[in-house]
């Protein structure tokens, strides 16, 4: 109440009305002298809010002499922080000029330590799973204010994951003008080129001119935002495949789930850090278009049924184990490559519905090809994981809390050897060694969030059709936006994802990377086939 | 390669296991099976025996893990070097060499200390030739770290300090890597990282992939995975980054602006990262009073401040009356002072917009 209007009573409106009459008659009233030129910059972005941006930071360089002179970053995590606007001018009613501004759309928390512009064109060449160099730091340019003080931000967006928009507009005296910007989805990690004033708009693959042209600005309102239609909620609707039993009753626990597109930030820094730069491997933005996942690991039954349907794997490409499964680590010990772990038998011996495992990258590859699928990308098993049909990314594929170690009631994980890593023994209470896939199926179970995909965060790792290359190796540097993805057949070393029964509970986490030999059929790393679009 | 070097160890168990009866047999050993049952004996003595046997027993049947647990107990209770000679042996056939090499050279030294040799000649040389063996296996990190004093983990373990103080492995393969502080990796329970008081050290570490943890105030972690192959030497050079202070600052007031030691950093809510020190905060809002405050921030610290911007006082231009007065006069003069200049009105320039952020940039 005590900021209302004070009230006039009847007598002041008298003399107000008085007041407006005189002024009235006056005439032509007060001159008023052409406004000072300026340009509204309006920035929008098509990219969701707070999902994948959720800052806009804007600098703003001189012209021709490209002097950074401003800087300022504003959260907007809001849908409807969008557009923003902010205002250049000339303090001279006699002059005008032109200005560069660099307008960069990010997510709070995605950034690099600020060591000079280290514009990066495109990948460089050279070996596919060769890291690739960034151009060398310079510390420069750097931001002074007024009385020539530093005043340079300690960081910047990471360019991986930024969408980066140059705009170079015209300030005219005595004009209001405006230009209108959105920066779009499609740009999302190129880089603008500040010093060479070239910018990406809507075709990654092309960096054009920055000008823009300015309108008359007629009205205040900025109008509706676009946010959120880069990546816009659908529904998957591609034809799945059902689940079958055999004759017996043995479920082949084989039916797909439709997973819908989406793009989401791939990569998790913490758990992969590089030696020789000491920071982590860059986070990337991906877009995946929809696709069908099996809901489980392949089992033992249905390697055998693919068998009997004519499915022939590649040589010595799994290891057979016709003995029963030991009970506890002392029966382990003494066996050096553990194949009595080992789950597939050359006849059946009730483990049929346990997952596959000790089985090579190559003949995962062939069973998910006989049946018109192949291995996941490493992108689309991470996107399942952690990011499909859910508002926000999780660690788990079950959600959250991120930050707890998840009980071990939760899947099939920490049931190893104590030697084989710490703590990768703390759930052999519950059941030593691999478990049937039904084991991770419980009330609170390792399902994917909405989707219900089984047993992504343990039960076995799970080959992916991947080579083992660091995310800033210049394989994966070569990728664009849209489903990357760093593939050589010739490739010795293979990627594999998700936590295992032989895993410790902090190994469980959706984001950590791993590879291995792909000759070698490892002893907790099975596989699950997608079928992409046709 | 592996299964032969296991069968190897379990054939040296074998005759090890009569060892320790043939001493008991001429009074020497307090672990003679024929008075282990006397109601004088040292019980622990009698469990020690107990244990030391049930491990050979696990050996027999290769259980070296268990084996390990019984030697262990056995070990704890009456300390002996054929014991530790076992547990060596154990955690050899485990792959865990950096214990195994510990656990051999402490059978040495307890054989040497002892008034007569725990350790036959056979079997002290068998352990020279294991360690011999498992220095061409263990692997070297050498480490430098700046600055120093920063706790460290490997694997989720704090480092031991190796007992010597020295690395044999290294210099035996024609590196000199200096007069530094040795350290084994894998050796002590899980745990956090701990200081280690030096910027330059080695740490022995079985081949295999291991992730390094350092951490010191002030500085951000460093988390490295690092793969290493049977005796190789590796260098690691390693500069932790010095953390910067965040400041946020808020505002019960929207979009208030706010300088730090006189520069404008944006519209609240912000948040700014800055190196360590102090700052003079300044929140302005137009219509509320100013805010001022010092802050003081430590490396690595987030600090949080709430600026309440209370609205200006308005006392007296809040009442009807004053306002029906000054109308009246104002009007009065106004018009009285446009009709007489109105010949020469003054001119006005609009003000300069600034957009929906209520920023503006100025051509310079």
């Amino acid at each position: 109440m005590d900021r209302e209007a004070p009230v006039v009573p009847a007598g002041g409106r008298k003399i107000w009305t008085l007041a407006l009459v005189l002024f009235a008659c006056g005439g032509d009233g007060g001159q008023l002298l052409p406004p000072l030129g300026e340009v509204e910059i309006v920035v929008d972005t098509d990219m969701p809010v707070p999902r994948l941006v959720s800052r806009l930071r804007v600098d703003a360089y001189s012209e021709p002499d490209v002097r950074w002179i401003e800087s300022r970053d504003f959260l907007r995590a809001s849908p409807a922080d969008w557009p923003a606007s902010f205002v250049v001018y000339s303090p001279d009613a006699s002059r005008g000029g032109t200005m560069r501004v660099r307008l960069r759309a990010y997510l709070d928390g995605k950034v690099r330590d600020y060591r000079g512009e280290r514009y990066m064109e495109s990948p460089p060449d050279g070996a596919p799973n060769a890291v690739a160099p960034l151009p060398a730091a310079t510390n420069l340019p750097r931001l002074l204010d007024d009385t020539g003080r530093d005043i340079t931000p300690l960081s910047e967006p990471q360019p991986l994951l930024t969408i980066d928009r140059l705009v170079r507009v015209t300030i005219t005296p005595g004009l209001k003008q405006r230009v209108n910007v959105v920066l779009r989805g499609e740009c999302v990690g190129v880089m603008a080129d500040v010093p060479g004033a070239r910018t990406c708009v809507d075709d990654p693959k092309q960096r054009v001119s920055p000008d823009l042209p300015e309108v008359p600005r007629t009205t205040d309102a900025l109008g509706p935002s676009v946010a959120g239609s880069f990546d816009a909620p659908t529904r998957c609707d591609l034809p799945t495949r059902a689940a079958t039993t055999l004759p017996d009753g043995t479920p082949l626990y084989d039916d797909e789930v439709c997973v819908p597109k989406g793009v989401f930030v791939f990569g998790w820094p913490e758990f992969a850090f590089d030696m020789i730069t000491q920071l982590g491997e860059p986070e990337r933005m991906a877009r995946v278009p929809a696709f069908r996942m099996d809901r489980n690991e392949v089992t033992v039954g249905r390697w055998r049924h693919a068998i009997a349907e004519g499915f022939t794997p590649p040589p010595e490409s799994v290891a057979i184990n016709d003995a029963p499964l030991p009970r506890g680590p002392a029966a382990v010990a003494t066996n050096p490559l553990r194949t009595s772990q080992c789950t597939y038998s050359s006849i059946p011996m009730g483990r049929e519905t346990y997952p596959m495992m000790c089985v090579t990258w190559a003949a995962a590859l062939a069973f998910c090809r006989f049946y018109d699928g192949d291995l996941p990308l490493e992108v689309q098993w991470a996107y399942a994981a952690v990011a499909a049909a859910r508002p926000l990314p999780t660690a788990y594929p079950w959600g959250g809390p991120d930050d707890d170690l998840p009980s071990c009631s939760r899947g099939v994980f920490a049931r190893g050897l104590a030697a084989d890593a710490q703590d990768a023994n703390v759930c052999a209470s519950v059941g030593f060694g691999p478990q049937p896939v039904e084991a991770g199926m419980g009330p609170q179970g390792d399902f994917s969030l909405v989707l219900g995909i089984a047993n992504l965060g343990g039960g076995v790792s799970e080959w992916v059709r991947d080579d083992s290359d660091a995310l800033d190796s210049i394989c994966w540097m070569r990728n664009g936006l849209d489903l990357p993805g760093c593939v050589d057949p010739r490739s010795k070393y293979k990627q594999y994802r998700g936590g295992s029964w032989d895993t410790p509970p902090s190994g469980v986490p959706s984001g950590i990377r791993q590879g291995a030999d792909n000759v070698a059929a490892k002893l907790d790393v099975g596989f699950r086939c997608v079928r992409e679009a046709p | 390669m592996r299964r032969l070097a296991v069968g190897f160890v379990l054939l040296l168990l074998v005759a090890i296991v009569p060892g320790l009866p043939a001493r008991a047999d001429d009074g020497t050993s307090p672990a003679s099976p024929e008075r282990g049952r006397d109601v004088d004996e040292d019980p622990n003595v009698t469990q020690a025996r107990q244990a030391f046997l049930d491990g050979v027993d696990l050996t027999h049947k290769s259980q070296w893990g268990d084996a390990l647990t019984a030697f262990e107990r056995s070990a704890h209770l009456l300390p002996h070097a054929v014991t530790s000679f076992n547990l060596g042996a154990c955690e050899r056939a485990l792959g865990r060499y950096v214990r195994a090499r510990k656990w051999f050279r402490l059978a040495l030294q307890q054989s040497d200390r002892s008034a007569k040799r725990e350790l036959s000649d056979a079997l002290g040389g068998e352990a020279n030739a294991m360690l011999g063996e498992l220095d061409r296996i263990v692997a070297t990190l050498d480490v430098t770290v700046s600055p120093a004093n920063a706790a460290i983990a490997v694997d989720g373990r704090p480092l031991e300090a190796e007992a010597d103080g020295r690395s044999p492995a290294p210099s035996e393969r024609g590196r000199h890597l200096g007069d530094v502080p040795s350290f084994l990796a894998g050796t002590r329970a899980p745990g956090p990282g701990e200081p280690i008081g030096v910027g330059a050290f080695r740490v022995a570490v079985d081949p295999g992939v291991h992730v390094l943890t350092l951490s010191r105030p002030g500085f951000s972690d460093a988390v490295i995975n690092r793969t290493v192959s049977p005796g190789a030497v590796l260098p690691l050079r390693i500069e932790l980054d010095r953390l910067p202070s965040t400041l946020r600052i808020e505002s019960d007031r929207p979009d208030a602006i706010v300088s730090l030691d006189g520069v404008d950093v944006g519209p609240t809510p912000v948040e700014v990262q800055r190196p360590a020190g102090a700052y003079h905060v300044v929140v302005q809002r137009k219509g509320y009073a100013e805010y001022s405050a010092e802050l003081s921030a430590r490396p690595g610290e987030r600090v949080e401040l709430l600026a309440k911007l209370p609205e200006l006082h308005r006392s007296l231009t809040e009442q009807w009356w004053f306002w029906a007065a000054t109308g009246a006069v104002v009007v009065g003069v106004g018009a009285g002072t446009y009709f007489l200049t109105r010949s020469t009105p003054a001119p006005e320039r609009p003000p300069v917009d600034n957009g929906s952020t209520g920023w503006t940039v100025k051509l310079p």
